[in-house]
């Protein structure tokens, strides 16, 4: 029957000390260490280099074709930040207008439809809570472009939430205000999912 | 320069801090790789695929591990994915791997092909401890066990190996 002396020695269970002893009468854990180190030796001698010429020029072209990719598509986000700059300007300064001189042509809302389009508006907004809680710890998981982009496209989102409220302060009946309302909650509530189903794929 | 410098400029995108790495590096990785995956061209490829990975991710690492460990971890699941997309190839050659062993005399070659026969897992830990003098520790980290799963696991790899060769 064999020694499990060498076993115990190898996870640790034994101290070199205990093992040195014990092979001084255990004939099968001598001859089990000394196979070992032989088997160690000539896995040693593995160690030696590999020719690879043409490797390195490979990688590098590589490499330098990534950052390209990387250097085109942080320009292709400046502008897109630029143009959804100016698309927040666009609708602040349309909403003033609504505000101050289109009062009267505007289409209103009845009170029946306004309560609804309220309650419609109430639902996304607890969504977005919902999903808000879930993002923004998960937002730190995604690469540094894509982090930027989506907190930039968020907050664009925000700023036209806000713009739409302030405008509804005054005129809160006024349709076409209430629609770039829900269109922005609806926007900020597709953002968010967008960014739950990359961090979680 | 320290190699936390040459990660750092990595993270900036340096190419030629790329270059540094790779000098450093390139063949424990290519001899891992050789060894996992038993042709010189997948090696090649798992290296250059690591590379490209690593140009990616670098700028996520945090200095919290060893950067070889984080290095080899990359380069192990890139040898794992190749290995998956060329398993058929590979469970035809294991066939013959017991008949090759017998006929080889040069011990060398032997071992190189007792290695093929052993499991993935074992493979990766004992080339690493084995032949690239990795810490125990390091492996763990890399292959994401326990310390006592590495002990066991290269117990195990060494325990075939010798079978399989009859040293
Ligand atoms: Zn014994």
């Amino acid at each position: 029957m064999s020694c499990n002396g060498f076993e115990k020695f190898s996870l640790d269970e034994w101290t070199e000390a205990e093992f040195a002893k014990h092979i001084e009468t255990c004939e099968s854990c001598r001859i089990a260490m000394e196979q070992d180190r032989k088997l160690l030796d000539l896995a040693r001698s593995r160690k030696t280099n590999i020719t690879a010429p043409f490797l390195w020029p490979r990688i590098e072209t590589d490499l330098q074709q990534q950052r390209t990719a990387i250097l085109k598509s942080d320009n292709y986000h400046r502008w897109f930040f630029r143009i959804a700059a100016i698309l927040v300007l666009a609708i602040g300064i349309s909403m003033l207008w609504f505000k101050g001189q289109n009062k009267q042509q505007s289409p209103l809302l009845t009170e029946s439809t306004l309560k609804k389009v309220e309650q419609l508006e109430k639902d996304y907004e607890n969504a977005i809570n919902e999903l808000e809680a879930l993002v923004t710890p998960q937002l730190s998981q995604l690469n540094q472009e894509l982090m930027l982009l989506y907190r930039d496209r968020l907050e664009t989102i925000d700023a036209q939430i806000e713009q739409c409220k302030e405008a509804l302060a005054m005129n809160p009946a006024n349709a076409h205000i209430r629609s770039y309302l829900l269109a922005a909650l609806r926007d900020k509530k597709a953002t968010l999912r967008e960014i739950i189903a990359l961090t979680t794929t | 320069m320290t190699e936390t410098d040459i990660v750092q400029q990595c993270q900036q995108g340096d190419i030629a801090a790329f270059a540094a790495l790779y000098d450093v590096y390139h063949q424990p990785m290519l001899r891992v790789a050789r060894d996992i995956l038993h042709n010189k061209q997948d090696a090649e490829d798992a290296v250059h695929i690591t590379f490209v990975k690593l140009f990616h991710s670098i700028r996520h690492f945090r200095f919290q591990s060893k950067f070889k460990c984080y290095l080899f971890r990359i380069l192990s699941r890139a040898c794992y994915d190749i290995l998956k997309k060329t398993k058929k190839q590979r469970t035809e050659n294991i066939d013959h791997i017991s008949q090759h062993i017998e006929q080889h005399t040069d011990l060398k070659i032997q071992l190189e092909e007792a290695i093929k026969n052993l499991p993935e897992r074992m493979r990766l830990c004992f080339v690493l401890f084995a032949v690239e003098d990795f810490k125990l520790t390091e492996i763990a980290e890399i292959t994401e066990m326990t310390l006592g799963g590495v002990k066991s696991t290269l117990y195990q790899a060494r325990v075939r190996l010798r079978h399989y060769m009859e040293i």
